[in-house]
């Protein structure tokens, strides 16, 4: 998709909401259509394994303990002193092997059923399998455990510390709580103290470790020779699954506050051939987003475009919610197009791998140069659609008067629909409804407030006397504006 | 250990962290109905009896008289710790001073904010020494006149000081300071993250005996000893960063000991301090020639509730003197509707709701008897203006504080009103009051009612579905009202027609009826 009409869909917001951070590198995944059925069935399989709460968490915390483990490697290769480096990269091991058993545990108890996820598990289990892992499963385990059992006792004085082997001297923290324990009153308050640790080991503790190290020399040579061969302990394969998992978990992340509010989700149903399309509680997605505490109460639309209808007019007056609807359309198609989950109670559609929009720019007031501009666009893009293309066209040539708008949409609707492609009109301009085997939907009034909006759109043919209230309005020369601006 | 000289068991949730704060005035915050009841009984002049020049007495002294108590055992516990209390004052006052003492020269030693392990441990220890001191204070107090009480309250007080505060405790816990004041920390260590050394657990110093195998030892030990130069300032750093790291979980939990220690004491003030205050008020209350006694709780819901000689005392202590006193006799009436000019009304409705706060704070009261059922919460009804007199306020600014009351209030509150709904006309007032005092006493509110409104007092004493009390100014032999209140009929005017004739110096002349 093109980064225009990802602006004009505001995909882009949405892009870029899931692709934060490390994620950054998925953003053109999420705007990129796939052209085959059989990939979006593909990914779809995988959300709908997804919807089971386990499985979501076991494996986001497979992703997140493999981005630890890479960090704490690169955390050791930075490191100088050679105990404290071999450490960083036995814990990084050891993180590494724990999440990869934990992802494995996961994926047997949750039988997942896409085929993404299945292939991903026996992949998984060749690895845990491997000579290599089990050597370096076994080994990182003896090592750490080595390090954990090693106890000394030191003697600190104002100048010197003194390093001897532990003995079983009794805890006197203990002794000392103990002491007090009749007086202690209810609701303990937080830790009073802080304690400070520059960020690596200082020249003092490297001191202390060395003494430790020649009392209890063997599990450091266990470590030694550990760190010798261990290379990079972390498989790219097995990285790279991390890495794609992200794709599900981040849209997730993002649609989890919505859903959490109300909004419904549904994994789209694809059709092939020359197809209408319907949904049932259909949102702008990118506008939830902006307000998720708000999303209870955002408006729902129920769309149910036939088959033939290769043209679907929107009208009603200002601000009434025209565009949000396009956007919600062509969002719908391209989230569909990705495998994603589309804000919708439910949702039949074909696939749309493209969609390209013509919205209205404002840039150039100047009657030609915008108009040409325009033009350039719509060619442009006639000229990129294929049968099953869909094209939002946003108040085009609204510059121009009523009479060339006319004309000049006629023409572009004429050259768009001879491609075979469906498109999705906002417009004043309510003939382009009265045309046959046109979809029309119409801005619901609000009957308790006579200037109120609703954001519901009906199937009906366009109101005469709307529109020509809708085109003052656009002058603010509605009948109230005009009384409030004469008084001024 | 807590002293539970206020609660005789654990219902003290809503005490505790405020009793144990350092700053009682943010922890207070009375506002809305309660804040306005508060102002229209006078309780300022209370809890500043109370606190004779002592601000902190002041704040104990509200908190507790906001926070009632609502059974007949909790009143008697303290009640009899009151009487302990009278009866021991000097004793008594040396354990308030003792604890006040401790509280205070815990604040003046430095550091209170400190987080460095060192220095918290160092003040630590200077503050567990005052307190060993302060807590061998009290032990001996209590050695010395535990006898001469006899409350539940003070016998498991000192019997619980004796119990924990043993020769036992003093002398491990002065030893173990000792120990603590060695700069030569002991610890054992085991490797954290990065290998770095942490989990550490401190040992008490090695015996003197062992000082010596450890010094022969020490030439072995030599090469296992780390020397730091005291001019190498880095490495010095680097060394306090260990030893603070050492010591610190056993700083934490030496400070977190000091605090329990500190929250008793705390503790301690607070609640001596509230019974400093009560007799402080019944001296005062003395020296007016007010009469107090000890009231009879009766459970909530109780009928029968009565009183003889019962005074406003914040109009004696204003005043310096007594006004008369009035007995009356509820019965079983949950109305009592007062009439009649003058303020005796109003003064009498003031000294019912005192009188009741009082008793379920514990103390006495100014009355020769008192006797009532335990109510949940006590709130007022006035015009608001600063002299006391009766201003005809907006109608609807009075009734959104009297629906603060209604949210405020439960099925078992106490409603004093004065002058409610004067701001309207006799007819609409009347209407008004008809449903609201009808639903207060329907849902088992016990209402006093100081009103003028003629028609309303006439209707209710022609038929109400439960029993009303109504009573009115004696008046003395010269035909003025005084503060004693008897039970007696509603006048059929307001007396107006009276205080014409004074005025006037005559009887109104009839209109000419033409």
């Amino acid at each position: 998709m093109d980064a225009a009409a990802a602006a004009d869909l505001h995909l882009d917001d949405i892009a870029r909401l899931c692709a934060r951070g490390h994620r950054a590198w998925l953003g053109p995944v999420y705007l990129t259509p796939l052209r085959d059925p059989d990939a979006v069935a593909f990914r779809q399989e995988v959300f709908a394994d997804l919807a089971a709460p386990d499985l979501r968490r076991a494996l986001t915390a497979f992703s997140e303990a493999l981005r630890a483990a890479a960090g704490q490697a690169d955390h050791a290769r930075a490191l100088v002193y050679r105990h404290e480096r071999n450490w960083w990269l036995a814990e990084a091991a050891r993180t590494y092997c724990v999440a990869v058993a934990d992802v494995l545990a996961a994926l047997h108890r949750a039988a997942p059923r896409s085929r993404a996820l299945l292939a991903a598990r026996d992949a998984l289990q060749a690895h845990a399998a491997s000579d290599a892992h089990v050597a370096l499963a076994g080994e990182t385990a003896s090592v750490t455990a080595g390090l954990a059992a090693v106890r000394y006792r030191l003697e600190i004085t104002e100048s010197a510390l003194t390093v001897s082997r532990a003995d079983e001297s009794p805890d006197f923290g203990a002794e000392i709580i103990e002491t007090f324990a009749r007086f202690r009153q209810p609701g303990a308050g937080a830790l009073p103290v802080d304690v400070f640790r520059t960020s690596d080991m200082n020249t003092v503790e490297v001191g202390v470790l060395e003494r430790v190290v020649r009392l209890y020399p063997a599990p450091f040579a266990a470590l030694d020779r550990f760190a010798a061969h261990a290379g990079d302990c972390i498989d790219p394969g097995v990285a790279a699954l991390g890495a794609e998992l992200d794709f599900y978990i981040a849209y997730l992340e993002a649609i989890e506050p919505l859903a959490a509010a109300g909004l419904a989700f549904c994994l789209p149903t694809l059709t092939t051939g020359a197809a209408g399309f319907d949904a049932a509680g259909l949102v702008d997605l990118a506008l939830a987003c902006k307000r998720p505490e708000a999303a209870r109460h955002i408006v729902t639309n129920d769309l149910a475009v036939r088959a033939g209808e290769r043209r679907v007019v929107i009208t009603g007056a200002n601000q009434g919610g025209k565009t949000t609807l396009a956007r919600a359309i062509g969002q719908l198609h391209h989230l569909a197009a990705i495998g994603v989950p589309v804000p919708a109670r439910s949702a039949t559609l074909g696939l749309a791998p493209g969609v390209h929009t013509l919205f209205e720019r404002r840039d150039d007031d100047v009657l030609g140069g915008g108009l040409t501009a325009d033009l350039e666009r719509a060619r442009r893009t006639v000229d990129a659609l294929r049968p099953d293309s869909l094209v939002i066209l946003n108040e085009l040539f609204s510059a121009a008067t009523v009479h060339d708008a006319l004309a000049l949409s006629r023409a572009v609707l004429a050259r768009i629909e001879a491609s075979g492609a469906r498109c999705v009109v906002v417009t004043f301009l309510s003939e382009l409804a009265a045309d046959p085997d046109v979809a029309s939907l119409v801005a619901e009034p609000n009957d308790a407030e006579p200037a109120g909006r609703t954001f519901r759109f009906a199937r009906r043919p366009p109101d005469g006397i709307a529109l020509a209230k809708t085109i003052a309005d656009r002058h603010g020369l509605g009948y109230a504006s005009v009384r409030e601006r004469l008084a001024q | 250990m807590r002293p539970g000289l206020l609660f005789a068991d654990d219902a003290d949730d809503v005490f505790r962290a405020i009793a144990t704060a350092a700053d009682l005035n943010t922890a207070l915050g009375l506002s809305g109905p309660a804040a306005d009841t508060a102002d229209d009984l006078g309780l300022p002049r209370i809890w500043a009896s109370m606190a004779h020049g002592d601000a902190y007495l002041e704040g104990v002294a509200q908190l507790v008289l906001a926070t009632p108590l609502l059974t007949t055992a909790h009143i008697r516990h303290r009640q009899a710790a009151l009487t302990d209390f009278r009866a021991n004052p000097g004793a008594a006052s040396a354990i308030y001073r003792l604890a006040a003492d401790a509280v205070e020269a815990e604040r003046r030693i430095w550091g209170a904010g400190m987080r460095n392990p060192e220095l918290v441990m160092s003040r630590a220890i200077e503050v567990l020494e005052v307190f060993l001191s302060a807590l061998t204070g009290l032990r001996r107090l209590a050695a010395e006149h535990a006898d001469g009480f006899t409350s539940p309250a003070f016998t498991v007080f000192f019997a619980q000081l004796e119990a924990d505060v043993d020769d036992a405790l003093l002398a491990t816990a002065r030893g173990q300071l000792a120990d603590l004041r060695q700069r030569t920390i002991h610890v054992t260590a085991a490797l954290g993250v990065g290998n770095r050394s942490g989990r550490f657990v401190l040992h008490r110093p090695p015996e003197p005996g062992r000082r010596l195998r450890a010094r022969v030892q020490a030439a072995a030990l030599r090469g296992q000893t780390l020397q730091v130069l005291l001019r190498d300032q880095n490495a010095m750093n680097t060394l306090a960063e260990v030893r603070a790291q050492a010591i610190a979980p056993a700083a934490a939990a030496l400070t977190q000991s000091a605090g329990h220690i500190l929250a008793f004491f705390r503790r301690l003030r607070f609640e001596m301090g509230f019974y400093v205050g009560a007799l402080n008020l019944e001296r005062a209350l003395a020296d007016a020639g007010v009469a107090v006694c000890r009231p009879d709780p009766l459970a909530t819901g109780s009928t029968g509730s009565s009183f003889r000689g019962l005074r406003d005392p914040g109009l004696a202590l204003a005043t310096g003197r007594a006004v008369e006193g009035s007995d009356l006799a509820l019965g079983d009436a949950p109305l009592v509707i007062a009439t009649g000019a003058g303020g005796g009304t109003w003064t009498l409705l003031r000294a019912v709701g005192i009188a009741q706060i009082m008793m379920q704070a514990g103390m006495s009261v100014a009355a020769e008897a008192f006797t009532a059922d335990i109510r949940h919460g006590v709130f007022t009804h006035a015009a608001r203006d600063e002299d006391g007199s009766l201003v005809r306020g907006r109608l609807d600014e009075e009734l959104a504080r009297l629906s603060a009351i209604v949210d405020a209030a439960g099925p078992d509150s106490l409603v004093l009103l004065n002058q409610s709904f004067a701001s309207t006309n006799e007819r609409e007032a009347a209407a008004i009051a008809h449903e609201v005092i009808g639903a207060l006493v329907d849902g088992g509110v016990r209402v006093w009612f100081a009103t003028n409104l003629h028609q309303y007092a006439a209707d209710v004493s022609v038929g109400s579905p439960w029993p009303v009390l109504f009573v009115r100014p004696q008046l003395d032999a010269a035909g003025e009202s005084t503060h004693r209140l008897v039970a007696a009929p509603p006048s059929p005017t307001g007396d107006a027609m009276d205080l014409y004739e004074r005025a006037f110096g005559g009887a109104a002349e009839e209109p000419d009826r033409r």
